[in-house]
């Protein structure tokens, strides 16, 4: 196996870890936000 | 190959559904934004309860479409990709399995958004005084979907990469350049989300909800502000000095009228369900710092060895990541007893200066209604 085509493995599914952390981090401050009425 | 003909047309309607997602984000970050200005314009603004349910209505309904779309985005360009390498390049890195480990975050958030707006609704039913309490605990238990789809993200991630893994040990695949420019991309664009939501991932856990919370603080301008201040949870007839008016809750009041109506209102207290039993505290005093103390005292006068309590709020700041410190304030009050045996009350000529003294006291301050 080539390095670049580990570098491309890699690259491609850390950038999908970090996309889905965003997501997911990113819809749970609706909560936070929501809060807010009761403030 | 019969693939070819929707492989294009599948990836062009995944690129509109991304699009689409897109604007939904930007649908939920003017929410955002929405429910952030009326948090901070409050004391200006009578209308910032009205602002913040529109910015939270749009944030529900945002969320839920941006995570649907993004899931049909998803699928359609992993299965035009499976295809397009079944068809020309079967040699391939199997492209589709890091779009493929976007989609437990993308079905989390759909699911989420769907919870939230079920929970959001059914509080609306909820007795007014549990319905912070019910909305925070259905918020926190949507969350969990959240957390399932983060369990599911790493699972996903982590099979992906071992089969993609073993798969390119066993045999020749074919790569290139352009394939590991794209996969640079990907983490670029992966890198740039997650630093642009870390404030929103600190800021995860709905407030807490106070037991006293005062929801318009603008009512408490001018009142004196105290060292030593304990929560006030008490209910109790409130007596506010307004530069126009007294009222008594609510009601205009003045000291010839003001004795009779108190004792009304305590022989009615358990029946109008103010409290279980008639309090040890004749009322709750709102009044400005200014307010000379021969205004209040005819009040005062109508029971002359009674308690009262100096009305006042205590900030309890929310330091959040995303909107800075979340100013916050609970009502409070200390207690001061009508006593002729006390020295004179007049000796302070403002309300404001009464409150200092009744604040510096390190026990139930005292002083004669004259």
């Amino acid at each position: 196996m080539r390095l670049r085509q580990v570098m491309t493995i890699v690259l491609a599914m850390a950038g999908a870890a970090l996309l889905d952390a965003a997501a997911l981090d990113w819809a749970g401050y609706t909560g936070f936000s929501i809060s807010m009425l009761w403030r | 190959m019969p693939s070819a003909i929707w492989v294009r047309p599948a990836r062009w309607l995944s690129a509109i559904l991304a699009a689409g997602s897109a604007a939904a984000i930007v649908l939920v970050e003017r929410g955002r934004g929405s429910v952030a200005a009326s948090v901070f314009a409050a004391a200006a603004d009578p209308e910032a309860g009205t602002s913040i349910a529109s910015g939270i209505e749009a944030q529900i309904t945002g969320v839920t479409v941006a995570g649907a779309l993004a899931l049909g985005a998803v699928l359609l360009l992993a299965l035009a990709e499976i295809a397009a390498r079944h068809q020309s390049r079967p040699n391939d890195q199997p492209w589709s399995a890091p779009l493929l480990a976007l989609l437990p975050s993308s079905i989390g958030v759909v699911v989420y958004g769907r919870a939230l707006r079920a929970r959001y609704e059914g509080a609306a039913g909820i007795d007014p005084s549990l319905k912070s309490a019910h909305l925070r605990e259905a918020l926190v238990a949507s969350h969990r979907w959240l957390d399932l789809a983060r369990f599911g993200s790493w699972l996903a991630i982590g099979v992906i990469t071992a089969l993609v893994l073993v798969r390119a040990r066993r045999g020749p695949v074919g790569d290139s350049g352009a394939r590991l420019f794209t996969a640079g991309l990907l983490f670029v664009a992966g890198a740039i989300s997650f630093a642009v939501t870390r404030s929103q991932a600190s800021d995860h856990t709905p407030l807490t909800v106070l037991p006293a919370v005062v929801e318009d603080p603008t009512t408490f301008e001018g009142v004196p502000r105290l060292k030593s201040c304990p929560v006030q949870t008490q209910s109790l007839p409130l007596l506010r000095f307004r530069p126009e008016a007294v009222t008594l809750d609510g009601i205009p009041v003045d000291p010839r009228t003001f004795g009779d109506q108190l004792t009304v209102l305590f022989a009615n207290w358990v029946t109008l369900n103010r409290g279980p039993s008639v309090p040890d505290t004749s009322a709750l005093i709102i009044a400005s710092r200014e307010t000379p103390l021969e205004r209040v005292l005819p009040y005062l006068s109508v029971r002359p060895d009674a308690s009262w309590m100096v009305a006042s709020i205590w900030p309890v700041p929310h330091p959040s990541a995303s909107m800075g410190p979340i100013p916050r304030y609970q009502h409070c009050g200390r207690r001061f007893k009508l006593s002729e045996s006390a020295p004179p009350i007049s000796q302070y000529k403002t309300w404001g200066a009464l409150a200092g003294a009744v604040d510096r006291s390190p026990s139930i301050f005292e002083a004669a209604p004259r």
